[in-house]
Order: C-alpha cells, then sequence, then structure tokens
C-alpha cells in the first residue's frame, strides 16, 4: 500500500533520528563521567533530546516512550531551573543510561515487530519521579523565599516558534493581534516585526517577546500561548517588566510546574553568546545569576560541543552503494575504452591525452567515491567506554581504558565487521584477562588493571590491538584443551609460543571454565577470526605470562576496488589481489620437484614453494594439465609464499569487489572465495582468498 | 514470458494476497507466493563456486548484482536435466536474501484462497520436506512451496 | 472529523494536502480551484475549516478570504502562502485568516495548525 511505504519511510527516519540522539545522549553522559555537576550546556542537551524523543515517540504512538522521556525531561527541568539544587550525577547518569538501554532495546523491538515493554518503561519511569520528589523536597527546604515585590498583572512572555514553519514576524503579529483582545501590550521584542522580514531570524533565534498587563489568571494566559498553532514553547513570568537583575524577577511557583498539560514546552535556547546577561535573566533570580555567570562563561567559551555536526548531511548508505558500484562499472568502462599502449600501433597524441585526462577524473572519482565510506572508529570506541562502565560495576574490577587512534578511518563495511570483534576482545580481557584487586596488589601490579584499544594504518592495511596487563595466557591450559578437543596432533614441541597462544582462534575451542555474563564460553574467537576474515585481515594474538595479552587485527584498508589479475583456468575465471603477487613465470620443468608426502614443490632462486593445482582441488575441467603449459604465479600473505598453477593470465585491471550473496556467505560454504566480480564481458570472476591459498592443506 | 513478468511486477496490494506463480517441476505444478518474487528470467549463464552442495549451481549477474541459483530439480532430489529454453530462473527475495530457482518451467499466476489449502500429506517424499501445503483450484493441484526450509542449507 | 474545504489552483497542491489531511482526522468535502470557486464552494458545503492558497487567478486567495468572512464572521480559514508574501499574509490575518502555513509545509505543521484551529471555540 502506498501509505504503508510512507509510513514505513515515516518509521525509518523515527528509527534513524532516534538512535542518533541517543547516541549523543550517551556521549554527553560519558564525558561528564567523573564531574560532579553537568555543565549547563549538558543539561540543555539532555533537555532538549529528551524534548524531542517525547514529540516524536508520541507522534509514532509509543507512547510509553513518549512518557518516559517526558519524566526524564522533567527530571532535567528541574536540574536546569535550579542550579543550586543538590542532586547525584552518578545516580542521574544512571537514570539516563538506563534510559538509553531502553530506547535501543525498544528499537530492536520495533524492528522485529515485538511488543513494546511498557512496563519497563513505568518501573524506570516510577524511579525517575520518585528521585525527583526526593531532589525537589531538598531543594524547597534549602530555598529562600524571594522576597520579590510583584505586580500580579503585568507579564513577560517569550514564545519560540516550531522549526521552520516560516515568517515568523508575520506569526507574531498574529499573536499580538490576538492579546490584543484582552490584555494591554506595552512592549514587544524584536520590535520591528512589521517592517523588517529579518525580524523572523531574530524571532528564531531568540523567541518573539512581549510584555503586558492582563487581568487574566497565570494558567489561562499560559493555555493561551500554548494553544497558538505552531507555537514550540512559551516561557511565561509574572512580574516587573523591568529586565534587570535586581529587581528579583520571580519565576512562576514550583508547583504549577507539575500541572503543565503534556504538550507545555519550556526550553531556553542554550545561548552560547556574549548575552550573559539575557540567560541570567531568564532564569530569573539575582543568586542564580552568580551561578550563571560563572557557567556561562564557561560555555561560551566552547563553541557548543554538542551542537549535532551541521556540515553534514545523512545519505542512506544504498545509494553510496550503487554510486559505487557506477564508478567502478565506469572504471571497467575505461579499461575497455582505453587502448593500452604499446598493443596498437596507430596512436594518436590527442587521443591518448584525453586518455590520461580521463583516467586521472575517474581515479579521484573513485578516490572521493570510497572516502565518502570511510568513518571513524570514535562511535566504535564510545560503544566500548560504555561497556567498560557496565562491566566494571558489577564485577567490582576497576579497569582504566585507554584508546588510541580512534580518528583512524575505515570504510563502513570494515567497522560492521568489526565492531562486535573488538567489543568481544574487550569483554575478555576484562572478565578473563584482569585480575581481581587482591591478585594484582599480590602481583605487585597497580590495582586497576589497564585495556588499551588502539588503532593505525601502515601502508595498505589498518591496525587494531586489544591489550592488557592482566595475567597473560596460559600455555599449559591452552595445549591441554586443544589436544583434548582434538585439534592439534602431538608434534608440539616444535611449536613456537605465539603458535601455542593462536590456537585459540581455532574454532572448537575454549579456554574460559565458565560462562559468564558477558563473555559467554569465549566462542567468540573463532567468530572474531570469522569476521575479520571475511573482510580479509587476519588476527593475531601475543602474550607474556603475568604480563598481559595482546590480540591484533590487520584488516586491509579498502574493500571495495582493489588491483587484480584476472587468470583463467578451464572456463573459469578468477581474481588474486595484485598486491599479493610476488611474480609469474612459466615454470621449468628441471625445477619442480615432489616430496615425500606428494607435494609438488618448485624451486625459485633457492626458495621452495608448494605449488597449488586449482583446477585439481576444484574439479575443474581444462586441457592445461602439465606445468610447463600454464603459468605459475607466486603469491605470498603474511610471509607465506605458494605458487598457484593456473592456464593463463587474462589481465590486470581494477576490480570492483562485490561480496559473495547472502545465502552463501551465511550457509559459511565456499571456502577459499572472498567475493567476486564483473569482468569487462559480463562474467563472475572469483576473487581468491590468499589467506585460504597461503594455508590451506592442498593435496 | 515478458508478459506474465510484466503482470508480476505492477500487482495492486489488495490483490496480491492469494496469488501465486506456479512453475513445473517433473511434471507437478508448484506455487510461490507471488510476494516474494521479484523477476522471472530465461535461464543464463551460471558461474559455478567452489564448495557448494549440487543444487547449488553457482552464481548469475543480474545486472549487476549477484545472485546465487539452485536447482529445484536436484533441491528435490530429482534427476537432473539439461536446461532447454524453456527453463527459467526465478528471482526471489526471502528474508532479505535473493535467490534464483532453476525451474523446468514456468506456467501461471494462480489465485488459491486460504481455504482451498490443505496441509501436505505425511509421505516420505524428498519434496514434501519443502511443502507447505497443497492447494486446490477447480480441478487443479498445486504444491505450495516453503521456501524457508528451502533456503536451509545444510553442511552436509 | 472535521470537514475541509481545499483551495489552491495548482491540482497536484489539493491532492497532497488532501492526501496528508485524510490521515488525520479530516475528510475533505470539497476543493476548489480559484477564489471565485472557493466562495461558491464554502456556501455550498459549510465545511469546518479552509485551507486557501494565496495567489490563485479569478479572485485571489485574500479576496476569497474577506468574502467568506462577510458571509460567515466565525469562519476559519487558514492561509497556504509561499515564502516572499509576507505582505499577503500579514493582510491575510488582519482580515480574519485564523493562521498560516509556509510552503514547504511539514506534515506535522499543517496537521497541527489546522486541529488547533478547527478545535477552538
Amino acid at each position: 500500500m502506498a501509505s504503508d511505504r510512507r509510513d514505513d519511510s515515516l518509521l525509518e527516519l523515527f528509527v534513524f533520528e532516534t538512535v542518533q540522539y541517543i547516541q549523543l545522549l550517551e556521549k554527553i553522559i560519558l564525558e561528564a563521567g567523573s564531574d560532579d555537576r553537568f555543565s549547563d550546556s549538558a543539561i540543555n542537551e539532555i533537555f532538549r533530546i529528551m524534548h524531542t524523543i517525547k514529540g516524536s515517540s508520541a507522534m509514532m504512538s509509543y507512547e510509553h516512550i513518549s512518557t518516559l522521556a517526558h519524566k526524564t525531561e522533567d527530571l532535567f527541568f528541574f536540574i536546569r531551573e535550579n542550579p543550586l539544587a543538590e542532586y547525584d550525577i552518578t545516580v542521574v547518569s544512571d537514570f539516563v543510561l538506563s534510559f538509553i538501554d531502553f530506547i535501543n532495546s525498544e528499537i530492536n523491538s520495533i524492528r522485529q515487530d515485538k511488543d513494546a515493554d511498557t512496563e519497563r518503561a513505568e518501573v524506570l519511569g516510577r524511579a525517575i519521579e520518585k528521585y525527583l520528589t526526593e531532589i525537589r523536597a531538598e531543594g524547597e527546604n534549602d530555598k529562600q523565599s524571594d522576597t520579590a515585590k510583584v505586580s500580579d498583572n503585568l507579564y513577560k512572555a517569550t514564545l519560540y516558534f516550531e522549526e521552520d514553519c516560516g515568517m515568523e514576524n508575520i506569526r507574531a503579529y498574529a499573536v499580538l493581534l490576538e492579546l490584543a483582545e484582552f490584555a494591554t501590550v506595552t512592549s514587544y521584542d524584536p520590535a520591528d516585526i512589521e517592517e523588517s522580514d529579518d525580524s523572523a531570524d531574530e524571532i528564531r533565534e531568540n523567541g518573539f517577546t512581549v510584555y503586558f498587563e492582563s487581568d487574566r489568571a497565570f494558567d489561562e494566559l499560559k493555555s493561551h500561548f500554548s494553544d497558538i498553532p505552531l507555537v514550540r514553547d512559551v516561557i511565561l513570568s509574572q512580574g516587573d517588566a523591568e529586565d534587570t537583575s535586581d529587581s528579583g524577577v520571580r519565576t512562576e511557583p514550583k508547583p504549577l510546574e507539575i500541572t503543565l498539560p503534556p504538550e507545555e514546552k519550556l526550553e531556553v535556547e542554550a545561548s552560547d553568546k556574549s548575552g550573559a546577561a539575557k540567560t541570567e535573566v531568564k532564569s530569573g533570580g539575582k543568586a542564580e545569576a552568580q551561578t550563571r555567570g560563572k557557567a556561562s562563561k564557561q560555555s561560551a567559551r566552547k563553541t557548543d560541543p554538542y551542537q549535532p555536526m551541521q556540515s553534514l548531511i545523512s545519505v542512506h548508505v544504498s545509494k553510496l552503494d550503487k554510486l559505487m558500484n557506477l564508478v567502478g562499472e565506469l572504471v571497467i568502462a575505461e579499461s575497455m575504452v582505453v587502448e593500452k599502449p604499446g598493443q596498437n600501433g596507430s596512436e594518436h597524441n590527442s587521443f591518448h591525452r584525453e586518455a590520461v585526462q580521463m583516467h586521472k577524473i575517474i581515479s579521484e572519482m573513485q578516490e572521493l567515491v570510497m572516502s565518502m565510506r570511510l568513518m571513524t572508529l570514535v562511535a566504535t570506541f564510545q560503544k566500548i567506554n560504555r561497556i567498560v562502565r557496565d562491566m566494571t560495576k558489577k564485577l567490582g574490577k576497576e579497569v582504566k581504558l585507554n584508546f588510541a587512534g580512534e580518528e583512524t578511518e575505515v570504510d563502513k563495511n570494515v567497522i560492521e565487521h568489526i565492531s562486535d570483534p573488538i567489543l568481544h576482545l574487550v569483554r575478555n580481557c576484562i572478565d578473563h584477562g584482569i585480575e581481581s584487586r587482591d591478585e594484582r596488589i599480590a602481583a605487585g601490579k597497580p590495582e586497576i588493571g589497564t585495556v588499551t584499544v588502539e588503532a593505525y594504518s601502515a601502508g595498505s592495511y589498518v591496525y587494531i590491538t586489544v591489550s592488557d596487563d592482566g595475567r597473560g595466557l596460559n600455555k599449559e591450559k591452552i595445549l591441554e584443551k586443544a589436544k583434548r578437543n582434538n585439534l592439534i596432533n602431538d608434534s608440539t614441541e616444535s611449536m613456537t609460543d605465539r603458535e601455542i597462544y593462536n590456537l585459540i582462534f581455532l574454532p572448537g575451542f575454549s579456554t574460559s571454565e565458565t560462562v559468564t555474563e558477558f563473555s559467554g564460553r569465549g566462542v567468540g574467537m573463532d567468530v572474531v577470526m570469522q569476521n575479520i576474515g571475511e573482510i580479509g585481515g587476519n588476527v593475531s594474538v601475543d602474550s607474556t605470562p603475568g604480563r598481559g595479552t595482546s590480540v591484533t587485527m590487520k584488516i586491509p584498508l579498502t574493500v571495495a576496488i582493489i588491483d587484480g589479475m584476472n587468470i583463467a583456468v578451464g572456463d573459469r575465471r578468477f581474481t588474486v589481489p595484485v598486491s599479493a603477487i610476488k611474480e609469474f613465470f612459466k615454470p621449468d620443468m628441471k625445477n619442480v620437484i615432489k616430496n615425500t608426502d606428494g607435494y609438488e614443490m618448485i624451486m625459485v632462486r633457492g626458495d621452495c614453494y608448494a605449488i597449488v593445482r586449482l583446477h585439481e582441488i576444484w574439479d575443474i575441467e581444462t586441457g592445461v594439465t602439465n606445468l610447463s603449459d600454464g603459468i605459475l604465479v607466486v603469491v605470498e600473505q603474511d610471509e607465506k609464499r605458494r605458487c598457484l598453477f593456473v592456464d593463463s593470465l587474462i589481465g590486470q585491471q581494477q576490480v570492483v569487489v562485490k561480496s559473495m550473496p547472502e545465502l552463501i556467505k551465511r550457509s559459511r560454504l565456499a571456502e577459499g572465495i572472498v567475493g567476486c566480480t564483473l569482468l569487462g564481458d559480463g562474467s563472475i570472476s572469483l576473487i581468491l582468498d590468499m589467506n585460504w591459498l597461503v594455508n590451506s592443506d592442498i593435496r | 514470458m515478458a508478459e506474465l513478468a510484466g503482470n508480476m511486477l505492477e500487482p495492486e496490494e489488495d490483490t496480491l494476497a492469494d496469488k501465486y506463480l506456479i512453475f513445473n517441476v517433473e511434471g507437478e505444478s508448484y506455487g510461490i507466493e507471488i510476494g516474494y518474487v521479484t523477476e522471472i528470467i530465461n535461464i543464463t549463464q551460471i558461474t559455478k563456486v567452489p564448495g557448494l552442495p549440487d543444487y547449488l549451481k553457482g552464481i548469475i549477474n543480474l545486472r549487476g548484482s549477484i545472485i546465487p541459483v539452485m536447482d529445484v530439480r536436484l533441491r528435490f532430489k530429482l534427476p537432473e536435466r539439461e536446461y532447454t529454453d524453456r527453463t527459467c530462473i526465478i528471482i526471489a527475495q526471502i528474508d532479505g536474501m535473493d535467490v534464483g530457482l532453476i525451474v523446468d518451467s514456468v506456467s501461471e499466476v494462480a489465485t488459491i484462497p486460504g481455504g482451498n489449502i490443505v496441509p501436505p500429506p505425511e509421505i516420505n517424499k524428498t519434496s514434501n520436506k519443502y511443502i507447505s501445503g497443497i492447494g486446490m483450484v477447480e480441478d487443479k493441484i498445486y504444491l505450495l512451496l516453503d521456501y524457508q526450509s528451502m533456503l536451509i542449507i545444510a553442511e552436509d | 472529523m472535521y470537514t475541509v474545504l481545499v483551495v489552491d489552483d495548482a491540482a497536484f497542491m489539493r491532492l497532497a494536502i488532501k492526501n496528508v489531511l485524510e490521515k488525520h482526522n479530516f475528510k475533505v468535502i470539497a476543493d476548489a480551484k480559484n477564489g471565485k470557486e472557493a466562495v461558491e464552494k464554502y456556501i455550498e458545503h459549510k465545511p469546518d475549516i479552509v485551507t486557501m492558497d494565496i495567489t490563485m487567478p479569478d479572485m485571489s486567495g485574500i479576496e476569497a478570504l474577506k468574502k467568506i468572512m462577510e458571509i460567515d464572521p466565525k469562519a476559519k480559514v487558514v492561509m497556504i502562502s509561499a515564502m516572499g508574501q509576507e505582505r499577503m499574509v500579514k493582510e491575510a490575518v488582519l482580515s480574519g485568516a485564523k493562521n498560516f502555513i509556509v510552503k514547504p509545509y511539514k506534515e506535522e505543521h499543517i496537521v497541527k495548525t489546522l486541529l488547533k484551529v478547527a478545535s477552538e471555540k
């Protein structure tokens, strides 16, 4: 149904935006970390986010989310309006984090069409309300009653209109017209709403403020303003019309806050401008002005770090993928159009120049498109922060988290594959690696364990290491377990320490004795290996008993377009990454030997390499079975080399890597293939997995 | 074929329910819910992929997209037949995955209301594993596909 | 359920507004493509609320608004205007328009505004 599609995209947008807000919220909370109070800008931002989520979830009919957001909004409203009130930042942070968790879980439920967890929302909501009542009560005791002499009939109202409603100045004008029917307007600001259209901008930023006198009750006036269509916020204060802080402008008494109908929205723009005086007055009260003064100076300094980045736009990933595909096809088309120099004798200078120019443009385009898919690891690292906080609380271990290189950029596809592995590794470190406080003290180590996550790029790879200063890996236990699970044979004497440690990545392995809430039974290790393998990378581990463990993931930088050498075996086509090719040649049979196990090997300048016959491994029909009829390609991966025997080399080209279809990936078949690509004639070439090529048992 | 495919691609929302694409394998008529079918194409060049079970013939290039294809005959453990120009590939999207089903031929789009469907008999035929029900319309009998089970690739 | 008269010279706009409104508690009982028709249809159907485009041939939205207010001082008309028509919107407000929406409008805005205006008094 067309309207279903509309609703779907509305829902998608809701989910997307809510997730963004939640992430921002988490960032703010984590950054406030060890402070004893939230900064003004943090409070405002949290308030704003709660407010927005309240509104959008209500529009989508997720009442339980909206109500919970409202309650949290109330809490922050109180905190904002009462800078002197005492609150425990840890308690409040926990509430917000619980809110975040709740939202995340509800988003999942929404995606899977499951039921809403209204109970959880209610429980959390009650807890927040209870806390608010507590701190409110304390605040009441401390609060001095303002002795302002008020003139009850005088009011000041500041209105903010909905974003993008347009012509705010004319709206203000309309408001004045209506107001004039039952009140006497003294003045208003901005004053030039009739003449100048720029006043609309001012109103958008600072709101429309009108000073008037009226017999009507406060509540009535409040309702009147709130009921005006497209009015987003109303700040109504009663009292002296004078704008100075001396006169003790009184804000509306607290009890009124609670009775606000759900639509009431009160918000003060976090103005980081030099209008510090303005900020003071809006909150009212001299005492408040003093603390505000300090805070606003601090916030005026920063350029509001919580401003959602405005120089970015969000683009649906499918569009980027399509663009990438097109660029990839353009690259192929280019190589078909441009003849290689030397192959065609009659080459015109101008054509050559133009071809070079075209190539430059296309290369640049390609680079640009690929860079669009690049993201930093910041979000991933933030997730880790959160997990560490939760884990250390629960386990009673104190762990310090170090990050380095979070600005390293990797392809979005890569991020999706490494996020979980990194998280899993960190969990492992905390759960199994770092010892308890007592153990550490006994071993002469600092009480607080350290986990370090570091990312850096070198050459065409990105390295991510997760290390800890914990107890290290236990060689004996590993060997024992591996033997027990029949993962190795008995010739373990010749294994280096590193080789032993790396056994933990074998499927079917597990060293932890107990299943913990956080890391399962260590079943993640081979999954880590697999995830990384899927993007063409690998994992290795090293450890020093008693000192710590370090896991390193090596990931190729760009997974999307590579220089490939297309080869032919029978009527099949395969592609080998050029970066893995050391050399190729027609073999001289006298250099070929067979060892005792029947492996074919060839001597190349003193080195001996095993020969991999694809046509035999994969049962491919081909007329080329004699080594001397085909070509040997020496490939290298992780310092291991082998010789690939192929019928012929078709040619080198820039190849767009397409991953294998989901069905095949899910069934984990097709070993030896990491992806495929389309050749110029529309046929498909399978991209060989270099890891598999140099490591697998080829007999 | 083109009109058939054309019909497939412009259904009105309300009329999608109860409509099945009917295809033939070894003389039997099978039905797959139209909502899952994205298009039907003639048999085309298939690139073999090593390590797949026999019924997963490989992958094809469909306007730039790589789609795995499954030979339904072999899936049902029927003898393999050579592909003719009547052989079709039904491109379906199930659980977010694209799959091409190679069938002997495609015949029509039939409307089989829920009331006309009975559960499959307990006979131990391989193909019955993949049947979710039997639909009867006038005097025709259609075996309705349970594609979820067809897509479970066991590592035999 | 409120009844609405949609006035705009562009068929597309009339349809767009209709689609939006009918997803919420509104029923579009008539539409008009110029000011003259707007007045006629208002008399004929007496809708709860009217959305009125400002610039139209054969009697502009402002004129139609004035005529309708003459006939029915309690009429609820919401103007639909484009950016840059500030003077005209102001005149409309002075002439009795209850509120206005600026194009391009957010679905949320037009719905909320019409709901509030329709439910007043």
